[in-house]
């Protein structure tokens, strides 16, 4: 049973990043605009296009899994895209903070800093008091991803996701990709959340 | 100074703060591990007199190249050996082989895990299949760890998957992919034998290979569940760390050199099982990019197989400090051919050593401490 809504979590987030590409510049009707949608749905899920691999199931197979935190956050942009609610989801301080988390984090995988920062996430006891800071942080600067890292250190606590590392659940490199891109082309179009 | 508290602010630190006390306390029971001595006193080694026996594990003809041998040693004292075979490394037609040693033959190999199976498994698509490893837990499941490749990449886009088998290798279920780097999840790759611990778990040497290499330990519990990771050296181009455990709080570890700097093969020292390691000191031995074994035999001897110079050469060298080797037996000496990826188990007083024959097939010797002494006298 978990292993099927861990799956079937891992194939709504990436569908959910069809949100980040731009359909308007396709097509202007906003009804066209879901019908493509749907088509583009049933292709990457349902319809093999390797063996009895979907894209879906290719693609995952390729750059892993996402975050819970990258799951709803596509979710809250999927809700914002649909109902227009003038929330600026992307700020510029929120999305230096994810840049610089994702930075320090990759980096130190790579080992070009001496801490192993994402082994931390593993047994992350005194590592608690850095992500409650995290939190704190994020309250001020983005309203709607402390709720987001909220709900996601909980997905943690009951292991909704096939990892037992904390930072699987908060970050993944579509987020970091996605708030790098909207850092370095920023534009506020609303307001902040 | 006027202060002003938002109740949804202050809710929302509660929440967090009874969230993280109960990650904490979900965490808290994790022991400091302690190394379960391996099997390797003098037991059965009564016949006294030298045994070396060697045997060519069969398999089908159809496999041009088989190579990256592991074995584990069953509750009765039969062989499990696993490999990656197929028409040549990286091809989507390799699969992991599997074949048993039982009553002094091997039985015809047979596939355990194929690309095809891991991607139905994880509904995810494996291209391709590389290095195994297998360890017998002391409840008598068998875990397999075996190295794939996605869509796209080689080696160095490499993830590890997980699979149990409860009836001795029959069937392998419970296949999971292990989350071990935030970059895609990749690069982490296995290949010498897995370490047991006395609180039931076990490590699982890694190594990570993308842009920096460096050796691993994965940790994971008695249940078979993956807890955490120790990173054991920065030091650049060190891989596949190859662990004799000594004390239950001592152990060494020996890593395969890439060859960046030099050609010396490094050891490590551990005082603490594992959590921590010392800086790599040389040995008096040389290693040019070559998987190495290593295991405990008595109660300081280490033996040591690896390819001095290049894969046409494996040798035998013995240690009583893990730094000092003496080459005791030349195993394999054909120039051009290849005799590489050695594992070793040392049990019930004899040493079995599995590698790759020229590429072609798996070679298995098998001696006791007699033929040791006997070679070590010479």
């Amino acid at each position: 049973m978990m292993a099927y809504l861990i799956a079937n979590a891992a194939n709504l987030a990436f569908l959910l990043l069809i949100f980040t590409v731009p359909l308007n510049l396709i097509v202007k009707n906003k009804i066209a605009q879901l019908v493509l949608m749907i088509l583009f749905s049933i292709f990457v899920l349902f319809i093999p296009i390797y063996h009895t691999m979907t894209v879906v199931n290719v693609v995952r197979g390729v750059i892993g899994d996402l975050s819970i935190s990258g799951l709803l956050f596509l979710l809250f942009w999927a809700f914002i895209y649909f109902t227009k609610l003038p929330i600026d989801l992307f700020n510029r301080k929120f999305c230096l903070v994810i840049v610089l988390i994702g930075l320090v984090l990759y980096l130190s995988v790579l080992d070009i800093f001496p801490l192993d920062i994402y082994g931390f996430g593993y047994l992350p006891r005194g590592f608690l008091v850095v992500i409650f800071l995290l939190c704190i942080l994020f309250l001020r600067v983005n309203y709607a991803f402390a709720l987001i890292w909220l709900v996601a250190l909980i997905a943690f606590l009951v292991k909704l996701q096939n990892s037992a590392n904390l930072w699987d659940y908060l970050i993944d490199p579509v987020l970091w990709l996605m708030c790098g891109y909207k850092l370095v082309f920023y534009k506020k179009s609303c307001r902040k959340f | 100074m006027k202060i002003r508290i938002k109740s949804t602010y202050l809710l929302y630190t509660l929440v967090l703060c009874f969230i993280l006390v109960l990650i904490y306390s979900k965490t808290f029971h994790v022991l400091k591990p302690k190394f379960k001595l391996e099997n390797n006193l003098k037991q059965q080694n009564s016949l006294g007199y030298p045994v070396f026996e060697s045997y060519i594990i069969p398999q089908p003809y159809f496999l041009k190249s088989s190579h990256s041998s592991a074995f584990t040693v069953l509750n009765n004292g039969d062989l499990l050996a696993f490999w990656f075979a197929g028409s040549h490394e990286g091809k989507p037609d390799v699969k992991i082989w599997s074949s048993r040693f039982t009553q002094n033959h091997w039985t015809e190999a047979k596939v355990v895990v194929s690309p095809q199976m891991l991607s139905d498994g994880l509904a995810q698509h494996v291209h391709k299949v590389g290095n195994p490893v297998v360890y017998s837990a002391a409840n008598g499941v068998l875990h397999l760890f075996v190295v794939s490749v996605g869509a796209i990449g080689g080696w160095s886009a490499s993830n590890i998957d997980h699979l149990q088998s409860t009836d001795e290798g029959i069937n392998w279920k419970n296949v999971k992919k292990l989350s071990l780097s935030p970059l895609l999840n990749i690069s982490t790759l296995v290949r010498t034998k897995v370490i047991p611990l006395e609180d039931g778990g076990f490590y699982l040497p890694v190594y990570h290979e993308m842009i920096y290499t460096y050796p691993e330990l994965l940790r994971f519990d008695d249940k078979g569940n993956f807890i955490g990771k120790v990173r054991m050296t920065s030091k650049q181009g060190l891989l596949q760390p190859a662990l004799v455990t000594l004390t239950p709080d001592i152990a060494y570890s020996f890593t395969r050199n890439k060859g960046y700097a030099d050609t010396i093969l490094y050891m490590q020292l551990s005082h603490n099982a594992g959590v921590s390691w010392s800086e790599p000191r040389a040995t008096n031995l040389h290693n040019r990019d070559s998987s190495v074994a290593a295991a405990l035999v008595g109660k300081e001897r280490v033996l040591m197989v690896r390819n001095p110079s290049d894969r046409g050469l494996l040798v035998l060298s013995a240690s009583d400090d893990g730094l000092h080797f003496k080459d005791i037996a030349v195993l394999e000496n054909k120039l051009g051919k290849e005799y590489s990826y050695p594992s070793i188990q040392v049990h019930d007083g004899l040493i079995d050593i599995l590698y790759t024959d020229e590429r072609e097939k798996i070679k298995h010797i098998r001696f006791n401490e007699a033929w040791l002494d006997k070679v070590t006298k010479l």
